[in-house]
């Protein structure tokens, strides 16, 4: 991208205004100048004439004096306006040359500093729409929607760029409003929200097959987000583009209606965008969730389309568990029975996965067998048909929780069960392909529902397990504090256990020595 | 005896002729011509001086002129 590009704005006094005025003076000084010695030489010709025609010397003498005097007079006029418009031009020059200085001096800085904040945080101008990364949007101007290319200090000023239209100054810093004007993108045109550009990025693609429950998913697990963790915490949560906050709101009141949301037919997702904030953080995150349908991953040519992969954070992968193949057969005439409630996905998981590796080999440059370095959450959905959730969900979870007490939480109880789950349902090459490729693996169950659709139940929805991998992935890529929390809550439980000892001497043993030993459980029978 | 004297009596009619004359180029006519002279060259510094002051206010005026109708004519 050109740093330089003719915009509809005027440039500053110093880089044109300033040389025309001069170019002017100069050009125009002299006029004026030419009236006043013209004054004189005709003054000097009268008394020539006078002088010649005298015959008296001495009144001769003194006419001729005159006519030397008034041609000098004359002569004179023209010296005059020219040192006083020679010493303009070079006071102008230089006060013009120390201004560019000056401004290109602060413009640098200005660049510079910008660059350091957006490194140092993270921030880049990326379009929800085509997913293209640029430099600086476009921005608008409000009164003659002139589209400004270049919003930033430069040549057409530092603070702000007078647009042609003479009716708006647009400010060339956040700071100072510029992130209040409208901005499109700069290859699509589409409009972006004004939080695109100014939060630390984080971009989530949500992956599976056609039908597996991934926007059931993702609107509900943005829900309980948004009403159940972020209002408990005093975290800022909003949708910065008003469609994508509409779009929510219609989404969830199909599911407190009980209806389902209708299949998704975009191969190449607009992403939706939360902004996150922690109270006293400088600045927050903006997430970029991306809902591509199933078919995306249904052949290579739909999956390499998908280019957004090459910002990704942290993944999310959704298994609907009725297109497990053994798991399929086994259970093949109950899900006959409910295929059109249930809707099993039409695409084999590894098939699904496959695309998945193969798009993020095209656009990050995975290598098979060396670790992808962000978090991926398997998230197998809809639980709540054929006594999943007895299985691999919550309620199997509390049983997991009293036989091996050194699980503390349901979430870790389930992401055994549920890898244990893929591996007795012949998917054990898929388990071990993710914990071959990708640094960090958590495995989660959960149904965005919480029953089996019917289409006349007007009964809201209510999902389990809906959180716990939105939240892992968030505290993996460091939107929220997950991490500390879970010590917060463990630590809490190691004082009430030291509270149990009998004397000061065994409770700080406990606390300070026992409990932090380190502990490790392999589970062979769950 | 009496041309010799006549000699001496006529350059000394000679003499204070020219004492006369000298007397009268030096402290009237030089003078005079001075006065004159001067006088000439007064009225041409006068002039000069004038037409230097009329220059130098017609230029600032001019040139204060000229730069507000430049910036005037910036867009």
């Amino acid at each position: 991208m050109k740093l330089y590009e003719p915009q509809p704005a005027h440039l500053t006094y110093a880089y044109d205004g300033g040389w025309q005025v001069m170019r002017y003076v100069w050009q125009n000084v002299y006029t004026e100048t030419d009236k006043a010695a013209r004054y004189w030489f005709n003054l000097a010709k009268d008394s020539e004439r006078k002088a010649r025609r005298s015959d008296n010397i001495v009144s001769k003498y003194w006419l001729w004096s005159i006519v030397i005097g008034c041609a000098i007079a004359g002569v004179l006029q023209y010296i005059s306006a020219f040192a006083i418009v020679s010493l303009f031009v070079v006071l102008q020059f230089l006060f013009l040359v120390a201004w560019i200085t000056a401004s290109s001096l602060f413009v640098a800085f200005l660049a510079f500093g910008n660059f350091l904040y957006g490194a140092y945080y993270k921030i880049f101008f990326r379009c929800p729409d085509c997913h293209e990364q640029m430099p600086i949007p476009v921005y608008v101007c409000p009164e003659c929607a002139a589209e400004h290319t270049r919003l930033w200090p430069s040549v057409y000023g530092v603070f702000k760029h007078r647009c042609t239209c003479n009716r708006s100054d647009l400010p060339t810093l956040d700071s100072l409003g510029r992130n209040k004007l409208t901005q499109l993108c700069a290859t699509c045109k589409a409009p972006m929200n004004e939080q695109v550009g100014r939060l630390t990025n984080i971009h989530i693609p949500v992956i599976g097959g056609p039908l597996a429950g991934k926007s059931n998913y993702i609107f509900m697990a943005t829900n309980q987000f948004i009403d159940i963790y972020a209002a408990n915490r005093k975290l800022e949560v909003t949708f910065p583009d008003e469609k994508h906050w509409q779009f929510y709101q219609d989404n969830i009141s199909k599911f407190q209606s009980g209806r389902e949301l209708t299949k998704t037919p975009d191969i190449v997702p607009q992403a939706y965008n939360l902004s996150v904030k922690k109270p006293g953080n400088r600045v927050g995150h903006i997430v970029y969730i991306y809902d591509a349908a199933g078919e995306a991953y249904a052949d290579e040519h739909s999956a390499i389309q998908q280019t957004y992969y090459k910002y990704v954070h942290g993944l999310i992968f959704v298994i609907d568990p009725f297109a497990i193949n053994l798991y399929q057969r086994q259970h093949e005439t109950e899900i006959e029975e409910l295929k059109d409630k249930i809707r099993p996905s039409g695409l084999e998981v590894m098939d699904a996965y496959e695309r998945m590796l193969a798009v993020l080999e095209s656009s990050v440059g995975l290598k098979r067998g060396k670790k992808f370095p962000h978090p991926i959450a398997v998230v197998v959905s809809k639980i709540d048909a054929l006594d999943l959730d007895n299985q691999i969900g919550y309620l199997a979870a509390e049983r997991i929780l009293e036989k091996i007490p050194l699980i503390r939480f349901k979430e870790d109880a389930v992401s055994l069960l549920v890898e244990q789950f893929l591996i007795d349902n012949q998917l054990g090459n898929l388990v071990r392909d993710l914990h071959l490729q990708f640094s960090e693996v958590k495995f989660f169950a959960c149904s965005a529902l919480g029953r089996i659709p019917d289409g006349e139940n007007p009964v809201p929805f209510e999902p389990v397990g809906i959180l716990e991998p939105m939240l892992w992935l968030l505290d993996r890529v460091g939107v929220i504090d997950l991490q500390t929390e879970r010590v917060k809550l463990i630590d809490n439980d190691h004082q009430i256990m030291a509270r149990q000892r009998k004397n000061l001497f065994s409770m700080a043993r406990f606390y300070y020595w026992d409990s932090l030993k380190p502990r490790s459980w392999r589970v062979t029978n769950l | 005896m009496n041309d010799g004297a006549g000699a001496i009596g006529g350059l000394i009619a000679i003499a204070i002729i020219l004492y006369i004359i000298y007397l009268i180029v030096v402290y009237i006519i030089l003078p005079i011509l001075a006065i004159i002279l001067g006088i000439g060259l007064i009225i041409l510094g006068s002039i000069v001086l004038a037409g230097l002051a009329s220059g130098v206010y017609v230029g600032i005026v001019n040139f204060i002129n000229v730069l507000i109708e430049a910036h005037k004519r910036l867009p």
